[in-house]
């Protein structure tokens, strides 16, 4: 499902922790990427590959780290699309530093119930 | 008929074999880490804290996705900061219909290390994006001062 290239020269590439959900009528993501700016973050479809990246944003200049856990990096994840997904209908929403897709069936799939005339 | 390139043979080099070996662990250590779904470096508590500090405060940032302004709880006392709470799973989707779960959930607590006395009365925070920002003004002691020497 993953897809680890790089894509920016200097910084870090991180994989962010990803749940996948599957409903009725829809599938959904709920990627974890906080520090990010709304404008900063990416979503491309290109016929079945469906990249997000994300750079975090850079802390000031004059903050001078004294421990530091994280690295400044791009988040970036890719997963391939099946036929079932509706590529024209996804739709995002980035909420306390998570994003959430929403990629609804395509309604060839759906179950459909055919009335007798 | 096959054709191999002769080679002379080569004496084994204990050397070379250990090059070898630190190479493909730095590679092991500087590539898979972090693209590992969810490992955001090199701490593993819950949650990543970066620690900065400038001419008046220390910067305690805290990466908290999913999180919202109450379901955390930070207490400062004199140079420690302590951060708790606890990360839910998203109430509007049933259990049932999770696929894969990469995300982690649970309740935390975490204490951090301020390199100086702060002013806990005159800090502030702020939750943006799933990042906490805790501002900490130093205490005056602490301070870089400037002192003026007049010159006669």
């Amino acid at each position: 499902m993953a897809n680890n290239k790089r894509t920016a020269n200097d910084t870090r590439c991180r994989t962010p922790a990803t749940n996948f959900v599957e409903r009725g009528d829809d599938y959904g993501l709920e990627i974890e990427m906080p520090g990010v700016d709304r404008a900063n973050i990416e979503i491309n479809v290109q016929g079945r590959e469906l990249e997000i990246v994300a750079e975090k944003t850079v802390v000031p200049n004059e903050w001078r780290p004294v421990a530091r856990e994280t690295v400044h990096c791009v988040y970036r994840r890719a997963f391939t699309l099946g036929d079932e997904i509706d590529r024209d209908a996804i739709a995002a929403r980035y909420e306390n530093g998570v994003l959430y897709l929403t990629l609804p069936k395509s309604k060839a799939i759906l179950p459909k119930k055919i009335e007798i005339a | 008929m096959t054709l191999i390139t002769w080679r002379p043979r080569r004496e084994w080099d204990p050397f070379a074999v250990m090059e070898r070996l630190q190479d493909q662990i730095n590679r092991a250590f500087n590539t898979s880490l972090g693209e590992w779904p969810g490992v955001s470096g090199w701490g593993t508590a819950f949650p990543s804290v970066d620690v900065y500090h400038d001419k008046d405060n220390v910067i305690v940032t805290a990466e908290v996705p999913g999180l919202e302004r109450k379901d955390v709880d930070l207490s400062i006392t004199g140079s420690t900061i302590a951060l708790k709470g606890e990360k839910k799973q998203e109430r509007e989707t049933k259990e049932e219909d999770y696929q894969r779960v990469e995300r982690s959930y649970g309740s935390f607590q975490r204490v951090i290390d301020l390199p100086c006395e702060v002013d806990a009365a005159k800090a502030t925070a702020k939750l943006e994006n799933g990042l906490l920002t805790v501002t900490l003004p130093k205490s005056e002691a602490h301070k870089p001062k400037q002192i003026s020497i007049d010159v006669k």
